[in-house]
């Protein structure tokens, strides 16, 4: 049974997981949003920075919550993309060291895939193939997974911006903060859903891509032309409603076509409650199995890492080598780099 | 004692394995000059450099240097001290360049250089600063100029050392700690602070 442990450094978590035969044995997470929220967004020095310096306590705060130590580790497993440059190549540089020093294997994952495999960790072994969406501030994909372990086919992304930035970008242009998901998720709680028809981009599209930049347009506009108090909660609510009927529409289509009854749902936006919710209604109806990991295992963490590693070292798959690039565009098609 | 010696500070990625007592000697080396691979090659360097050797304590230029490299051999030197459970030693990487009377100068990027002045007893008395070439040249006076940006910057028409040596950083740093001074904390010599701005009002969408 070995023991993986995970590193995560795409964006602005340091995660460090620990992970033994599907079993989650700690999920460090050391955040830098705070750093970056006067900047309405991630600015990747800041992240770099703020990664160094969180990188070895992170660690030890994992190992500690595990009860092990490094030397009962079998295998490090690092994001090595997609994601910010500067930011991936602490995690790898870190994770390379660990493996060196302790004659350890070294895996150099695909973040998207890491997304897919953390549900193992909650809902036992994912039935293949499924269809993973995975909605972040930086991805929107709809994957075709057949094996986790060897490749993931990419369906449909976004052609412009991430799920998840458009919540940032909507937020901001109400005055809400940053990051923009949380904030927006709370205040439509309060508001109609119906209150504006803001579009769907690329809804009838027969691809299974999608659009948010006209919807943010739109949502700009509308509150631009709006005489009076801005209906807070009613933009956020029918703002998100978009985006929710989007999303699920080209996923329940995605899975129909393919002939796929499981859904997946990962990323930070997964934590989104509307989203959870119509994706169960319509999953109900379409007669799909929908699967969302708890919101703390949708948003980046290093515990994604080391279930994928743990998955991996489990189906006899090779490491990769000392010389592994950190690759801010790795291809969602490889898995291991 | 024998260290495990990385800096990226500069476009050279170097890993050595150097001992130090009563004389200092050179165990093993790797160096390469490629600025934008530090990341892929330092691990590489650092696991040829194991070979000749079980290191005791760990020695790292902190910088300055441009940031990304500059992570790399920190990141590289903190996990791998953590990871074995020995010392890790912080060193200015400028004193890897360091001459008796000298003054170092390396590439900064845009337009600017990293700069340190030394004493005759090799003694850093100045620096480590980020300024303009000219601002650097004002401070340095006739001193002799050693680093990548002497040459690239006008201050000499040679310019060796060009790089920080493991040899120097191991000596000056194990040097240092048997003295019982403290290293440098394992976090880079930025001495810039990160190129972001606060956005202002968003741009109107409507005429």
């Amino acid at each position: 049974m070995p023991l993986v442990l995970g590193i995560e450094t795409s964006c602005d978590e340091t995660g460090v997981g620990i992970v033994r035969d599907r079993v989650l044995l700690a999920d460090a997470v050391a955040s830098s949003v705070d750093e970056h929220a006067r900047f309405g967004g991630v600015v990747p020095e800041v992240a770099s920075r703020a990664h160094l310096e969180a990188m070895i306590p992170t660690v030890q705060r994992a190992l500690q919550t595990a009860g092990v130590t490094l030397n009962d580790l079998d295998a490090i497993a690092v994001t090595s993309g997609p994601g910010l440059a500067g930011a991936l190549l602490v995690g790898v540089a870190a994770a390379k060291a660990y493996a060196l020093a302790l004659d350890l294997p070294l895996y150099g994952v695909n973040h998207l895939a890491a997304h897919v495999a953390v549900d193992v960790l909650e809902h036992g072994p994912l039935p293949e193939p499924a269809i993973a969406m995975l909605v972040s501030g930086g991805h929107s994909s709809l994957l075709l997974v057949e094996d986790v372990t060897k490749t993931l086919l990419p369906l449909g992304q976004t052609v412009d911006d991430a799920a998840g930035e458009a919540f940032d970008k909507v937020a901001r242009l109400l005055g809400l903060g940053f990051p923009g998901g949380p904030v927006v998720d709370r205040r439509a709680r309060d508001g109609d859903p119906r209150a504006i028809p803001f579009p769907r981009g690329m809804l009838t599209d027969p691809s299974y891509d999608v659009s948010f930049s006209g919807l943010k347009t739109a949502v700009a506009r509308w509150v631009e032309k709006h005489a009076g108090p801005i209906p807070v909660a009613d933009v956020c609510a029918s703002f998100q409603e978009a985006v929710v009927d989007l999303l699920t529409a080209k996923a329940i289509r995605a899975c129909r076509d393919q002939g796929v009854d499981h859904l997946l749902i990962g990323g930070g936006v997964a934590a989104n409650s509307r989203l959870r919710a119509l994706a169960e209604e319509r999953c109900a109806k379409a007669g799909i199995v929908l699967r969302v990991p708890r919101p703390g295992l949708c948003t980046d963490n290093g515990a994604m890492v080391a279930a994928l590693g743990d998955r991996l070292v489990d189906a006899g798959v090779a490491p990769s080598p000392l010389d592994l690039p950190a690759d801010s565009a790795m291809p969602v098609e490889l898995v291991v780099a | 004692m024998l260290a495990l010696v990385v800096d990226t500070s500069t476009p050279a990625v170097s890993a050595g394995l150097v001992r130090v007592g009563a004389d200092v000697q050179v165990v093993a080396e790797t160096v390469v000059v490629d600025g934008r691979r530090h990341g892929e090659l330092l691990a590489l360097g650092v696991r040829e450099v194991l070979k000749a050797g079980t290191p005791d304590l760990v020695v790292v230029g902190v910088g300055p240097g441009p940031f990304t490299g500059l992570r790399v051999g920190i990141m590289t030197a903190a996990a791998f001290g953590d990871a074995r459970d020995l010392p890790v030693l912080g060193v200015c990487s400028l004193d890897g360049l360091a001459e008796p009377d000298s003054a170092v100068v390396t590439d900064a990027r845009r337009k600017e250089v990293y700069w340190a002045i030394y004493d005759a007893e090799g003694q850093r008395v100045a620096g480590p600063h980020v300024t303009t070439p000219d601002g650097a040249q004002a401070a340095i006076g006739d001193r002799r100029v050693v680093g990548d940006g002497a040459l690239l910057y006008g201050f000499a028409t040679e310019q060796e050392p060009r790089y920080p040596s493991v040899r120097r950083l191991a000596e000056v740093a194990v040097r240092r700690h048997l003295a019982g001074e403290a290293a440098l904390p394992l976090t880079p010599l930025y001495l810039r602070r990160p190129d972001a701005t606060e956005p202002g009002a968003a741009k109107k969408v409507t005429a």
